[in-house]
């Protein structure tokens, strides 16, 4: 009895953000068995069922169980493209629904925190209106500070409270309220965004573009393999694959982007990119990075085997992925070449790599901790 | 059909009406060690006699399900043309196409392995709104609800108020 809480299931969907996934996962499974397709077969009214479920329910009244047309075994023929869809998605879900149920929890967190911090929030002002004068004039400001995602109230306040003995330089310039660096007054808006982002929001929203790629991944498949059933000359499985490459660089690039440039946040590439707050905000990871470099250079006189294993530490998932755009991760992944580079992979990809079939790279696609 | 195969489709069936359950409706077999007899509870539609009534029903699952439907018996007193004495309920979407016992059935209303525990459900809270009486089960029922609503009606809210101990 307890196995029917383990048995997967479409609506395992219905508790992540990827509720939109339960008819895909639908469609991949048997009317009749309700599991997903195992040995598809086609009748002939284009109906698809498992071999084992059809060949019972046509022995039992010699029916489609969909549409009630007499059908016989014999004209039963394979649907083996469905098989190889079932295939993949089975290979692919555990791990998207994990990221489905990290993303809910990360949601979940945030809306208690930001909860927590108002009744916190509260709580101090009581104690500072005893002894400050300017009593009314904090609790305004403490609200504002309350709400995380507020930009330039909490600008504006930070700015009145740190300057209030210092004297501003006239150099035309604008101090960030934070880190004081100074910078033109317009590009402190996207400079703040690096202090005022909590860094779950931002983890939230690498997980969700990571998710969208790979619901548009998904989705390119399921358009190419549908369209080929079609075809009165289906592509050969190689070409397929050629397809889903190029859809990779190009499709796959512009939904990374859009996802990942849509909320004002700078990018690396952009014109007026802010180099030094970039610098600080990720001086830890580059002070991390030097530092395993040098210790790796070091101990060429010991033993380099158990130098590594016991000082090095361990990167941080987030950073290493947030380094590289997810499909190139995706993409190095299904040319089954882990230490690809960005940039080789736009130019060079051998034809050998690109043909290998996809089923077996995405293996690769564990989550790591 | 091998009953392994029964048995893991109701589990996923189970799994998915608790998961995700149709309005007014719940499911689940009676107990751990047979999956193949559930108890279900029905709310009576709104807007008909059986508003604001609960009615348990059982359904027994033949070997070879989804081939052949399952059985459902309401456990209390339901008063409805297609409702035996006996609780036992006659509706199209119970019947195996094979085995239409009145002959006017249309088959795609029938039994088929594609239709599941949710929909059969469905289909008897839309039945208690709306009575078949081409086929009744329960002559009398039938006659009364043809020919003297009102009476129907009243006798209806009667029984629903008796099984919710309230009258």
């Amino acid at each position: 009895m307890d196995s029917s809480f383990n048995v997967a299931d479409s609506s395992d969907w219905l508790e992540t953000p990827l509720s939109y996934l339960a008819p895909v996962e639908q469609v991949l499974r048997c009317q009749v068995c309700k599991d997903f397709f195992d040995t598809p077969m086609i009748t002939s009214c284009s109906h698809t069922f498992c071999s084992l479920c059809i060949r019972r329910c046509l022995t039992n009244d010699g029916r489609c169980p969909v549409c009630r047309a007499n059908d016989q075994e014999m004209k039963l023929r394979s649907n083996a493209i469905i098989q190889e869809l079932v295939d993949v998605f089975q290979t692919a879900r555990p791990i998207v629904l994990q990221l489905g149920k990290e993303v809910k929890a990360t949601r979940d967190g945030l809306v208690k925190r930001a909860k927590k911090r108002k009744i916190e929030d509260t709580d101090i002002d009581d104690e500072e209106n005893v002894d400050k004068p300017y009593n009314g004039r904090r609790k305004t400001r403490s609200q504002q500070q309350s709400n995380p995602f507020v930009v330039e109230p909490s600008m504006d306040q930070a700015m009145g409270d740190q300057k209030d003995g210092d004297l501003q330089p006239d150099d035309g310039l604008a101090a960030c309220p934070i880190c004081k660096a100074r910078m033109k007054e317009e590009a402190v808006f996207t400079h703040l965004d690096i202090h005022n982002k909590p860094e779950t929001v931002a983890q939230a929203e690498a997980e969700q573009s990571r998710l969208t790629i790979l619901l548009h991944f998904f989705i390119s498949i399921l358009i190419s393999v549908n369209a080929n059933c079609d075809s009165r000359r289906p592509r050969t499985k190689r070409e397929l694959l050629h397809e889903l490459d190029i859809w990779d660089k190009t499709q796959g690039r512009q939904v990374y982007n859009s996802s990942n440039g849509g909320g004002g946040s700078s990018s690396v590439m952009d014109k007026d990119f802010d180099g030094a707050a970039w610098a600080t905000s990720h001086d830890s990871d580059f002070q991390n990075l030097i530092a395993r470099a040098r210790r790796k250079t070091k101990p060429k006189a010991e033993d380099i085997r158990t130098t590594e294993e016991s000082n090095v530490p361990v990167p941080e998932h987030s950073n290493g992925n947030e380094i590289l755009p997810n499909h190139i991760l995706l993409a190095s992944k299904i040319t089954d070449d882990p230490d690809r580079v960005p940039q080789a992979q736009q130019d060079n990809v051998t034809s050998a790599a690109r043909n290998r079939p996809v089923e077996v790279p995405f293996v690769d696609l564990e989550p790591e901790d | 059909m091998a009953s392994s195969t029964a048995s893991r489709r109701l589990f996923l069936e189970y799994k998915n009406l608790t998961s995700n359950p149709p309005d007014g409706i719940t499911a689940g077999p009676v107990s751990e060690d047979d999956i193949f007899l559930w108890e279900a509870l029905i709310q009576g539609p709104d807007g008909t006699p059986f508003e604001g009534g609960i009615f348990p029903a059982e359904l027994k699952f033949p070997k070879d399900y989804p081939l052949n439907p399952p059985t459902m018996r309401f456990l209390g007193e339901v008063w409805h043309p297609n409702v035996y004495a006996n609780g036992l309920v006659c509706i199209s979407i119970l019947h195996a196409p094979g085995d239409d016992p009145h002959h006017y059935e249309k088959a795609s209303e029938r039994w088929s392995p594609i239709q599941s525990v949710e929909k059969i459900l469905i289909s008897v809270m839309s039945m208690l709104a709306e009575p078949n009486d081409e086929s009744p089960a329960n002559i009398e029922a039938a006659k009364m609800w043809r020919e003297r609503r009102g009476e129907f009606e009243r006798k209806v809210r009667e029984g629903v108020r008796r099984s919710l101990g309230v009258s």
